[in-house]
């Protein structure tokens, strides 16, 4: 029976050539892409949820208040380790994490030298809580007592080779660790991550009992841990919240700590530490992209079968007549379908490996397929399975729903089927010109945002961090200043788009008195404001101040929160030393555009220098870098030094954004693409359907474009309705979107025009190519053949 | 065999019913050959449809080997025409994209009956029609006389005990029309019971009785 099912099926794909391209190429582009973004956000989704505990681990943060402002830290002080196990029996197990990301530090094992950046810093307690399976040493205790450490299979093949790693030693902050375990790598879904880990042991044994803090267990002020926790089966975090709260305001009643807010596992890596969404915006909006290019090819398998129904009609009622009952005819189509989607699946797997390369290098992310996964296959064949059904059970039941003489009478009982085709159609473009008008205001606040006046001058600055060299700094400075390729060169300790200090420790004159204002604390050197050109608007700068003396430069936004009338010459107190405002800058952009511009006070101190700018022609770079290099060996022989562009790192800066209006062009396209497919099939179909009607027209008299133009005109009302729809979701959508740039463009009327006439365009065009086609023909022939 | 009623049927157009059956009251003995004239739009397509199951009536009562159909589900009223009734067409009605072999083969494959099994039958009907050459062709490849023959043999393959024929010489020359009509004697010989729809005086006198129909009455 199936063979028979399938035997007619591979034939009527045969015999309709063009449909059944049109069909299957729509649908496995769907499926492709569907699938890619589907693997990505499963990706996203499952991140850290390996864990067979996972849904009882928590991370515990902290929810800080300074003066008005609340924020919330992703780590806590290492206190609240040891108060949890002392204090709260719902807390099974609390392990300490420190991962020094980025930061490259020296490690050697006997005359061998590695550059580590993922050093890391925790307690055996951690492998209780999470899955890290250890490999070789002992299970219990992997960090043993004393100097040991933990490293990873990748990590112990770098040092050793294929020799057992337990029981040698590497050095490391000039002392011996002995290897006391090996553990698994960390899997891509997994979010924490490290080269190696020592115990915290270490850093406890940093407290000499003199200083601020005496031991670790009372360093209250240095929020420098993760904080990770397994509860008890059953236990809610709510209390346990409280009760830790309640406990460390106890040991630190002086703690600015408001709150410990238990952060479940499955969040951290999507939502924002203070649980409003980051990541998982991303996530969702692709999530419902994949759905959208899904159930747009599904549609158009539902349309084009549909709308050839009546060609079948005659088959289903002779198969009726013969005695076929009304299932079997169902399954006979749902076959159908069936085969259809596995042509589709293979042509989706053809454009999945063509695509995948470039959509990785486009994504910039790292989806690793694992065909060992079952979650994995499920999602599959669960997907696979709801395409089949969105596919096959709309068509089948309608043509098994035939009654055999009415069909074989030829007359038209399609009439439902047609409206709701209409219908899907309808639905097909508002998804297409959601997503064409979405990517265009995209792209609009892409480039407003990458061209943006910063009013600081970011051309040819070439950046490196200098911190490293400590003391050595100004004698670096000097050999960069002595290239005559370098036409300038100054410091700060200001990393410009990455970071820098700030502070609420300000006070002024008519400050009010339960007002405090976080101001960023930028050191810099004298040549800094001209070498960035940076305006001043009231004031001088600080080409009369000598380094370290407290005069102060504060930008416009400064003055205008501190509500300064004459801001020069005003005496404020920075860090309880009083200064004078001797200049007001002009405001300049030292953070990306996604945030607001924040207040400044700038100094004129080389002592903190973090950060070496140098004015370097582009055809020279390459020149500059080397001879830096060669100058900085003579310093700093092991790390490597940095370096990069400014340019570059303000554009690192919008590369999520970037690459996912890349994303969003081959969205949108492929969106429309497939829309136009299946109405480019469905004018086919009506083309064909009223050539006896075209030819009658004809006769009586009626031109080449006065037949295209009503052939064309019921799709074109379809389009023209879903524009309507697509507005103002778009409207919608982009207003929620653009409130995360502080920065962005407005909602400008003529391009949702603009981008409407495109649309109704090349809906235009993919018809009109069928309706003159039947326009054209000659009237006699189509009406001898009916 | 089976026995209609005091069968109407009609439709409405408008305020005004136009009645397409009217009183029809007929009976068919097995082993007859029953020929259906009248003029275009006297009902006889619709009187064999009724009969062939094809078609519902709006009124009377329609008993098939002591079935009443008028009370009969559709699926029972499929499962009783698929078992008894075969149906030949004048435009023949073949599925395009099945070949001749697997055009009289898809009836047995709706009752269910096993592959080898199939493959007996379908190869005996072959060889009563001397279409054995022609199994592997495709509808369109076929004369009309040929394409009719694959209709007939398509009909009779699930031995059915009635064959419904609606103007099956229709398309045909004189000649193909007549060695359809012979075929048709034969078989009615052998058994079947046969009731056909003909606008020709030659072909309806190859029955055994012959019924006149009027607008939708049975002419006495």
């Amino acid at each position: 029976m199936i063979k028979n099912y399938l035997r007619t099926a591979w034939r009527n794909l045969l015999n309709n050539r063009t449909y059944s391209f049109i069909n299957i190429a729509g649908l496995g582009l769907g499926l492709a892409t569907g699938f890619i973004i589907l693997m990505w956000v499963y990706q996203e989704y499952s991140m850290n949820m390996y864990h067979a505990k996972a849904d009882r681990i928590y991370k515990i943060n902290a929810k800080i208040k300074f003066g008005d402002e609340e924020t919330v830290w992703e780590t806590t002080p290492a206190p609240v380790a040891t108060v949890t196990r002392e204090t709260i029996s719902d807390v099974e197990k609390i392990a300490l994490l420190k991962v020094n990301y980025g930061a490259k530090q020296v490690v050697k094992y006997g005359d061998k030298v590695f550059i580590e950046d993922k050093i890391g810093y925790t307690e055996n307690t951690l492998f209780d809580i999470f899955d890290f399976p250890i490999v070789n040493g002992s299970e219990k205790k992997p960090l043993a007592e004393g100097l040991s450490v933990v490293l990873t299979e990748a990590t112990a093949h770098r040092y050793f080779g294929n020799d057992d790693p337990l029981g040698k030693t590497i050095r490391f902050r000039d002392t011996l660790f002995t290897v006391s375990a090996v553990m698994k790598d960390f899997p891509a879904s997994s979010s924490i991550e490290a080269s190696m880990f020592f115990s915290m042991d270490i850093i406890r044994l940093k407290f000499r009992g003199n200083g601020q803090w005496k031991t670790i267990d009372q360093d209250w002020g240095n929020h420098n841990y993760a904080s990770f926790c397994l509860m008890r089966k059953g236990a809610g975090t709510a209390n346990t919240s409280q009760a830790l709260l309640a406990a460390t305001k106890k040991a630190n009643p002086n703690s600015s700590v408001i709150a410990y807010p238990f952060v479940p596992l499955k969040d951290i890596y999507l939502y924002k530490p203070d649980g409003s969404k980051g990541r998982v915006i991303m996530v969702e909006i692709f999530l419902v992209v994949a759905v959208f290019v899904l159930i747009i090819a599904c549609i158009n398998y539902v349309n084009l079968v549909t709308a050839k129904a009546t060609q079948r009609i005659k088959e289903v009622s002779i198969r009726k007549i013969i005695g076929a009952e009304k299932k079997q005819l169902f399954w006979q189509f749902f076959t159908e379908a069936g085969l259809l989607l596995l042509f589709a699946a293979v042509i989706a797997l053809c454009f999945t490996a063509g695509l995948f390369p470039l959509y990785k290098q486009v994504s910039g992310s790292n989806i690793v397929y694992d065909a060992a996964d079952g979650k994995l296959w499920k999602l599959i064949i669960g997907l696979m399975g709801a395409v089949w059904l969105l596919t096959g059970l709309y068509p089948a039941l309608l043509l098994s729903s035939f009654r055999p003489l009415q069909s074989l009478r030829g007359n038209g009982l399609l009439s439902s089927a047609g409206l709701l085709r209409k219908s899907l159609v309808v639905l097909q473009f508002v998804v297409s010109i959601t997503l064409l008008l979405g990517t265009v205001f995209i792209h609009r606040q892409m480039n407003y945002v990458m061209n943006k006046d910063l009013h600081v001058n970011t051309e040819n600055v070439l950046t490196i961090p200098a911190w490293k060299l400590g003391d050595k700094v100004k004698d670096f400075k000097e050999d960069l200043q002595a290239s005559s390729y370098v036409k300038g060169v100054t410091a700060s300790n200001l990393s410009f788009f990455d970071g820098g200090n700030s502070t609420s420790d300000l006070d002024w004159p008519g400050r009010p008195a339960d007002s405090k204002i976080v101001i960023w604390d930028i050191a810099v050197d004298q040549p800094f404001m001209s070498f960035f050109n940076t305006h001043i608007v009231a004031g001088t700068d600080f080409s009369k101040t000598s380094p370290g003396t407290p005069n102060y430069i504060l930008n416009e936004t400064a003055v205008r929160k501190m509500g300064l009338k004459n801001p020069v010459g005003t005496v404020i107190k920075f860090h309880e030393q009083p200064g004078t405002v001797i200049g007001v800058v002009k405001d300049f952009h030292f953070e990306s555009l996604h945030k607001e511009l924040e207040p400044a006070l700038l100094r004129y101190d080389t002592e903190e220098t973090a950060m070496l700018y140098a004015k370097v022609p582009q055809q020279n770079a390459k020149e500059v870098i080397a001879y830096a290099q060669k100058m900085w060996r003579a310093y700093e022989p092991v790390l490597p030094m940095e370096y990069s562009f400014l340019d570059d790192q303000l554009a690192k800066q919008y590369d999520k954004e970037t690459r996912a209006s890349y994303l969003f062009d081959a969205f949108a396209l492929i969106t429309l693409l497939i829309s136009c497919l299946g109405l480019f099939g469905l004018a086919a179909y009506s083309a064909e359907r009223r050539t006896k009607e075209i030819g009658i027209r004809k006769v009586m008299g009626a031109n080449v474009s006065q037949l295209a133009a009503l052939l064309s005109k019921e799709f074109i009302v379809l389009v023209l309705i879903s524009m309507v729809v697509a507005v103002p979701l778009v409207w919608l959508g982009m207003t929620e979107l653009l409130n995360h740039f502080a920065y962005r463009i407005r909602l400008d009327w003529w391009i949702f025009a603009l981008t409407c006439v495109v649309a109704v365009l090349t809906a235009l065009a993919t018809v009109s190519f069928q309706a003159i086609r039947a326009a054209m023909a000659n009237p006699v022939k189509s009406l001898r053949t009916e | 065999m089976l026995e209609l009623k005091k069968i109407f049927k009609w439709v409405n157009n408008g305020n005004n019913r136009v009645f397409l059956l009217k009183d029809i009251n007929l009976s068919v003995k097995e082993g007859e050959f029953i020929s259906i004239m009248g003029p275009s739009g006297s009902g006889k397509s619709t009187l064999l449809n009724v009969i062939g199951m094809l078609d519902e009536f709006d009124e009377g009562e329609y008993e098939f080997f002591y079935e009443p159909v008028h009370k009969l589900k559709e699926k029972q009223r499929t499962a009783l025409y698929k078992q008894y009734i075969g149906f030949v067409f004048q435009a023949y009605h073949l599925i395009d994209e099945l070949t001749v072999y697997e055009n009289i083969e898809t009836p047995l494959i709706y009752q269910d009956i096993k592959a080898s099994e199939r493959k007996a039958m379908v190869a005996d009907m072959l060889d009563r029609f001397n279409i054995v050459g022609k199994k592997d062709l495709f509808p369109q490849q076929l004369s009309g006389g040929q394409q009719q023959l694959v209709g007939i043999a398509r009909a009779l393959i699930a031995k059915p005990k009635l064959l419904l024929a609606d103007e099956p010489t229709g398309n045909l020359n004189s000649k193909q029309g007549e060695e359809i009509m012979n075929l048709f004697s034969e078989l009615n010989k052998e058994g079947v019971t046969i009731i056909q729809v003909t606008h020709s005086e030659k072909n309806a006198a190859y029955g055994s009785r012959i019924i006149n129909l009027l607008d939708g009455r049975i002419e006495q």
